[in-house]
């Protein structure tokens, strides 16, 4: 027996069904494709606006940092400001398309992520100078300013107190080696103090005219190695200089 | 010919043009160089560091002379010679001061001893051994060094050779010779000959050590309790 197969056949009240069901996922997906066009447009803008704001933010950042009325210090706690706007910028980026419906629609997103990605990087190395600029001042701050008419004990104290307390300091690796140099020369340089209090006490003048003559040599060598350890800092700024520059290039490209 | 010439200089002027404009181009930018103070770059940081100025500002340490080295007096002499003089004067003149002046000596009196051309306080010889006698045949012989008045006698046999006994101890010319000025510059500063203070003891500076120790060991410098003179 012969099967016969025959077209299934609609009434044309199926049809009708069918037809306003492809009609209405054509609007739908018409209308998603541009809500997610409207959406990457917003994204693009975002990006760049939040480029403009990371330039704004940097341009007034160093205008402060020229202004000689600025006290160092508060120039410290500008940079420290300028490394927490630059992470709400971060934290921000992109945040309201990336939680939208269609953002796996939105190929924008993609460069969001690498733009965020990049500020993080200028981040690290923005916090990277705080802290090294942070426990610079801190060294700095105990370095003993002489006192006149001091008994050769009494600079010998305070040299040995600075001393102390620069070792305490913990200082990040970018310090590390200003910080070795200067322990190394302010110990000779308390030592020479010692040994002047020690002739002094034992009152054997060929021991103090040494003494005096070491005293003498130690500051000069401690005068020469703040003057001759080599200064990081141009090389984190060309650091985050350059990172600052690839993450506007990845938000202002077309 | 003219303008074939002119063709080729312009055609070489433009390459070389070319080539400068290339060669400008192409000079990477130096990694360590500061970056430019535009938005994408943090600058004038060099500002904010504090460490180098704060060391800078370390000042050259002023020392103070201590009273103990101040001197309470400064006695004056001046040096001769007596006889044919074989030593090197020069250096008995910088040894001598150098003695005079050492803080094992009698500079811890806080004296200090200066030398001048002639004339001053008393008078260092340094006489050939047979002429030390004419200072006085009683008190000075050809063997010893002696003073007499003003006059601080130096032996130049002593000076040169020391004494058998210092030389068969083991002693060393330079302590001799420390010895001999402090002791001889002792009596002009008023003191007697001294004895040996105790069997193994350090003797006296102003003991005869070159004759006879007592027991005692060599010593060129005054003992603490021979530090006083009279002479200020």
């Amino acid at each position: 027996m012969k099967k016969h197969f025959s077209r299934p056949t609609f009434s044309r009240k199926t049809k009708l069904i069918i037809l306003i069901v492809l009609l209405f996922v054509i609007s739908v997906g018409v209308a998603s494709y541009l809500f997610a066009q409207n959406v990457e447009k917003d994204a693009r803008k975002s990006l760049v606006a939040d480029s403009d704001k990371v330039s704004s933010l940097t341009s007034a950042l160093n205008l402060k940092l020229a202004d000689t009325a600025i006290s160092g210090s508060d120039k410290i706690s500008l940079i420290k400001n300028y490394t927490a706007d630059l992470t709400t910028v971060a934290n921000q980026l992109c945040n309201q398309q990336k939680g939208h419906i269609y953002s796996s629609l939105i190929s924008t997103l993609d460069r969001c992520e690498s733009a965020t990605a990049k500020l993080r990087e200028a981040i690290a190395t923005s916090s990277k100078i705080n802290d090294y600029l942070v426990s610079e001042a801190a060294l700095a701050s105990l370095i003993p300013k002489e006192q006149a008419n001091s008994t050769f004990s009494q600079s010998y104290e305070t040299w040995n107190g600075a001393l102390t307390a620069i070792e305490a300091i913990d200082t990040p690796n970018e310090l590390q080696d200003q910080k070795t140099a200067l322990v190394k020369a302010i110990t000779d340089y308390r030592d020479a103090w010692k040994a002047l209090v020690d002739a002094d006490s034992a009152k054997n003048e060929t021991a103090f005219t040494s003494a005096q003559e070491l005293l003498l040599k130690n500051h000069q060598i401690l005068i020469d190695s703040a003057q001759n350890t080599a200064i990081p800092l141009n090389e984190m700024t060309t650091k985050l200089s350059a990172q600052l520059h690839a993450y506007f290039e990845e938000s202002k490209a077309p | 010919m003219k303008q074939k010439r002119s063709l080729l200089l312009v055609a070489g002027g433009l390459i070389s043009l070319v080539v400068s404009i290339f060669a400008v181009s192409s000079v990477p930018l130096n990694a360590t160089d500061a970056p430019s103070c535009d938005a994408t770059s943090i600058c004038n940081l060099e500002s904010v560091l504090t460490l180098k100025a704060a060391v800078s500002a370390v000042p050259k340490p002023s020392i103070a002379t201590p009273d103990w080295m101040k001197p309470v007096a400064t006695f004056t002499y001046s040096v001769e010679t007596r006889g044919e003089i074989t030593a090197n004067l020069a250096e008995f003149k910088q040894q001598a001061n150098e003695t005079l002046n050492d803080q094992r000596g009698w500079a811890a009196l806080g004296v200090r001893f200066s030398e001048v051309s002639s004339g001053g306080d008393f008078t260092l010889v340094l006489a050939e051994a047979s002429w030390v006698p004419s200072f006085s045949p009683s008190v000075c012989s050809t063997t010893y060094s002696c003073r007499v008045g003003r006059y601080v006698i130096i032996n130049q046999d002593r000076w040169l050779g020391a004494t058998p006994s210092w030389n068969n101890a083991s002693g060393s010319l330079r302590d001799y010779r420390h010895m001999v000025i402090n002791h001889e510059t002792g009596h002009w500063l008023g003191h007697d000959h001294a004895t040996c203070p105790g069997p193994g003891q350090k003797a006296a500076v102003m003991q005869q050590q070159s004759i006879d120790l007592q027991g005692c060991a060599f010593n060129a410098w005054p003992l603490p309790s021979e530090l006083w003179t009279n002479q200020l």
